[in-house]
């Protein structure tokens, strides 16, 4: 295969999928940098102002340097660990139940991110887009979009957002070019907002805004060249860190604190505020288009590793059921919270608890194996 | 198989064609105002105005020479409620239109309701994604209920173009420009207070001497209701000036332009200014403000230092033929920038006496904070009751018309 390209290769699922699929390094860019972003594009700027206020963008550019620092690091060990994801890791490291011990934590941190974006994404489409529809009602069209895009596989998934990804980061473009005549500079001071404390707080706790890039390690042993994920996770942490920015920056400037903490959707209420003329106006429509896209293909994306970890994890040799089932599952556990108000105070503790082990699994794992590996080579 | 394939496509097609939530234009009800009054004596909630747009009349129905606009195109219902939303879902219940709120372009308050407090309606207006961030607030001399009784969008089929033009008119500065969200957004700040347009039904009560004011010289000082006019039911002009929100003033057209100058929101408008050697005659000028003032604050001594510097050009638009000659426009000049001074000043002692930052000077003043906390405990709004404000004007004309007139002076003698 021609170099800069990934081969995701089902053999090593299992004996059924026996189709190579490859996808090449921007489309693996970009795949990282959508599962990066949606949490930008999505509720997340909140969080942010609600720790560092105005100095919001202050805290994305603290977190996007930690974030890239413990990527560096789990890049140190690929050295020795070479392709192998930290399941396979595991497996080397205890055996079977280390494995499926680690896999279970790598799905908990996955579904936690997840089940909260499902849940949010289906009342936020409820309460923009369609009040009289069920919210049940809603989340099966979004449970049966995900299944195709699960049937259509990885590749074709990541091709679809090769070509819709870089159109939903010029609409945002758009939508913070077109906002400058809102902006007020007077927004952005006192410039340390609560203060550098707070910065720093809440930039090691909001740093689960990028905690995705374990998709960069679970994605490796696919690869052919170890070069690749380290070029496309710098990349679409790149990509996701100037989104989080200009979309922070943007919203800083069009509202001022405390109001900035309250808007349950900053990116769309900020498209709510563009006027290009006397009868531009409906600008949040482009927003909607480039928050369901990206959405979506962020789904099927997450539930292929849900499913393909679990697969791993289990020697399943074919993840299609379990897929199904991680779909199911995941829209049935979603809906249960009676509220919004309840999601949020759950997915708060959730990241809490589980965000930071999306940085420390690749470092980690590989370490004991690094060790475990020279133990074997001394004796 | 294959029919449980296309079964299960055709089933996805209707599924997401989302028609449950498809609503036929002609069976919505668009509301482009709400007026909001205080009830009668013993009532609880409030008298809610909702005016709607009558659809068949804007587009002329089955008739061929299309809409007819005017007051035929617009309809209003009162209710008496606790809010907005309870008064819509009660109007649902009398008209036969569902009413949805997302054309609705103006909210009018009674002055007295004004006067007590608008917290209640901010948090529904905001909290709801069919009402539009830019939509505008506006407070009735009288009451709501009689100002949207008034209107009347003679020269507009679409009532909500009338009031698109009426609020955002670029060629006026007698009305604030401030949308909504900029009231939600400030009302409760430190850092700035906030304004509304006032609005009113033309008053028989007429002043007929004419202000003693350099700027917008032999024009008076007017609150909506209050301009003579013979061709309009209504008027907006003026502005209320709010303490959070509550409403304690109101400002006359001249003033509310003199606050668009400052803020920067001023585009441009016809200005007649007192000259010297014309004193029974204004000069009229079209001025333009091409770039927005340069504002800065100084709160390293015990009282915050203001410096203003205001940017104005203008083109010659009239004045007395014999007088305005081009060797006198730099003095023209000068006398129009210190008049635009004196009113500018005269702005600022009347908010510091009112203790409201309506221009908004606490923003600035934050930019020699660190923290938010180092900012609240500054107390920006006791500190700018004793600023210190320096206001300087450049002001130019710029052109002269069609017509030079060189340093000919025959036509004086």
């Amino acid at each position: 295969m021609a170099g800069g390209q990934i081969n995701v290769s089902r053999e090593t699922i299992g004996g059924k999928m026996t189709k190579n699929e490859t996808i090449t390094e921007r489309e693996m860019t970009l795949l990282i940098a959508n599962l990066l972003s949606v949490k930008a594009i999505f509720a997340f700027p909140r969080e942010i102002f609600a720790s560092s206020a105005n100095a919001a963008w202050i805290e994305v550019i603290y977190m996007s340097l930690l974030a890239w620092a413990m990527l560096e690091l789990s890049f140190l060990t690929y050295k020795i660990s070479g392709k192998k994801s930290i399941i396979d890791l595991a497996e080397k490291i205890g055996k079977k139940p280390f494995k499926i011990a680690v896999a279970l934590l790598v799905t908990a941190v996955l579904a936690v991110n997840f089940i909260t974006e499902v849940r949010m994404f289906s009342e936020s489409v409820k309460i923009i887009l369609l009040p009289k529809t069920d919210i049940e009602y809603i989340m099966i069209l979004l449970a049966v979009t995900i299944c195709l895009g699960q049937k259509s596989g990885l590749s074709a998934a990541a091709t679809i957002n090769a070509i819709f990804f870089p159109i939903c980061l010029v609409f945002l473009g758009f939508i913070v070019i077109f906002l400058s005549k809102t902006y007020n500079m007077n927004n952005l001071f006192p410039i340390l907002g609560n203060g550098t404390g707070s910065i720093l707080k809440g930039g090691i706790k909001n740093i689960s805004c990028f905690s995705d890039v374990l998709a960069v390690n679970l994605l490796l042993p696919h690869i052919q060249d170890i070069s690749i994920p380290k070029k496309s996770g710098r990349k679409a942490l790149l990509i996701a860190s100037l989104t989080m920015l200009f979309i922070c920056l943007s919203y800083a400037l069009c509202y001022p604190y405390p109001w900035s903490k309250e808007f349950l959707l900053p990116v769309y209420q900020l498209s709510t505020r563009i006027r290009a003329g006397e009868y531009f106006q409906r600008f949040e429509a482009f927003f909607e288009f480039v928050w369901e896209i990206s959405q979506l293909l962020y789904s099927t994306i997450y539930i292929f590793l849900i499913s393909e970890t679990l697969a791993k994890a289990f020697s399943l040799s074919d993840r299609t059921a379990i897929c199904y089932g991680v779909i199911a599952a995941v829209a049935l556990i979603s809906i249960e919270p009676s509220s919004v108000v309840t999601v949020l105070a759950v997915s708060k503790i959730a990241d809490m608890a589980t965000a930071h082990l999306a940085y420390l699994l690749p470092i980690v794992i590989p370490v004991l194996y690094i060790i475990k590996r020279k133990k074997a080579q001394n004796s | 198989m294959r029919f449980i394939k296309i079964a299960f496509i055709v089933l996805l097609l209707v599924s997401f064609a989302s028609c449950k939530d498809a609503q036929e234009p002609e069976t919505l009800g668009y509301v482009v105002a709400i007026g909001i009054d205080v009830p009668k004596e013993g009532e609880e909630g409030y008298n809610i105005t909702i005016q709607f747009a009558n659809p068949d009349k804007i587009s002329g129905g089955s008739s061929e020479s299309g809409g007819k606009g005017g007051s035929e195109s617009i309809e209003n219902i009162t209710v008496l409620a606790p809010g907005i939303y309870p008064a819509v879902n009660i109007a649902n219940h009398i008209i036969s239109k569902k009413f949805v709120l997302s054309h609705t372009k103006v909210i009018v308050f009674s002055d007295e309701i004004a006067k007590r407090g608008v917290e209640d309606f901010l948090e529904s207006i905001n909290r709801n994604s069919d009402i539009r961030p830019n939509i505008y607030f506006a407070v009735s001399k009288g009451t709501a209920k009689e100002f949207l009784e008034a209107v009347d969008p003679k020269t507009e089929v679409n009532p909500v173009r009338y009031y698109t033009m009426i609020f955002e008119n670029d060629y006026s500065g007698f009305i604030p420009q401030n949308m909504s969200q900029d009231f939600y957004l400030f009302y409760n700040s430190n850092e700035k207070s906030t304004v509304m347009p006032l609005c009113a039904v033309v008053s028989s009560e007429k002043k007929d001497e004419f202000s003693d004011l350099g700027y917008q010289y032999m024009v008076d000082d007017y609150v909506a209701g209050k301009i003579p006019t013979s061709n309009s039911e209504i008027q907006i002009a003026g502005m209320a000036i709010f303490n959070r929100d509550i409403k304690i003033a109101e400002v006359g057209d001249i003033k509310t332009e003199i606050f668009n100058i400052i803020t920067g929101e001023y585009q441009s408008s016809f200005v007649s200014y007192y000259f010297s050697k014309t004193p029974e005659n204004p000069v009229t000028v079209m001025q333009l403000q091409k770039k927005k003032p340069k504002i800065s604050v100084d709160t390293k001594g015990n009282v915050p230092k203001i410096d203003v510097t205001i940017y104005l050009e203008c083109d010659l638009s009239s004045g007395k033929t014999e007088e305005i000659l081009e060797s006198e426009l730099e003095d023209f000049s000068k006398e129009a920038a210190g008049e635009i001074k004196r009113q500018a000043e005269a702005f600022f002692e009347e908010t510091k006496v009112l203790g409201t930052d309506v221009i908004g000077f606490g923003s600035f003043a934050k930019r020699n904070f660190k923290t938010r906390k180092e900012f609240e405990d500054y107390n920006w709004k006791e500190a700018y009751k004793n600023a210190k404000i320096d206001v300087k004007v450049e002001f130019s004309v710029r052109r002269t018309g069609l017509i030079v007139r060189g340093e000919d002076k025959w036509r004086r003698f």
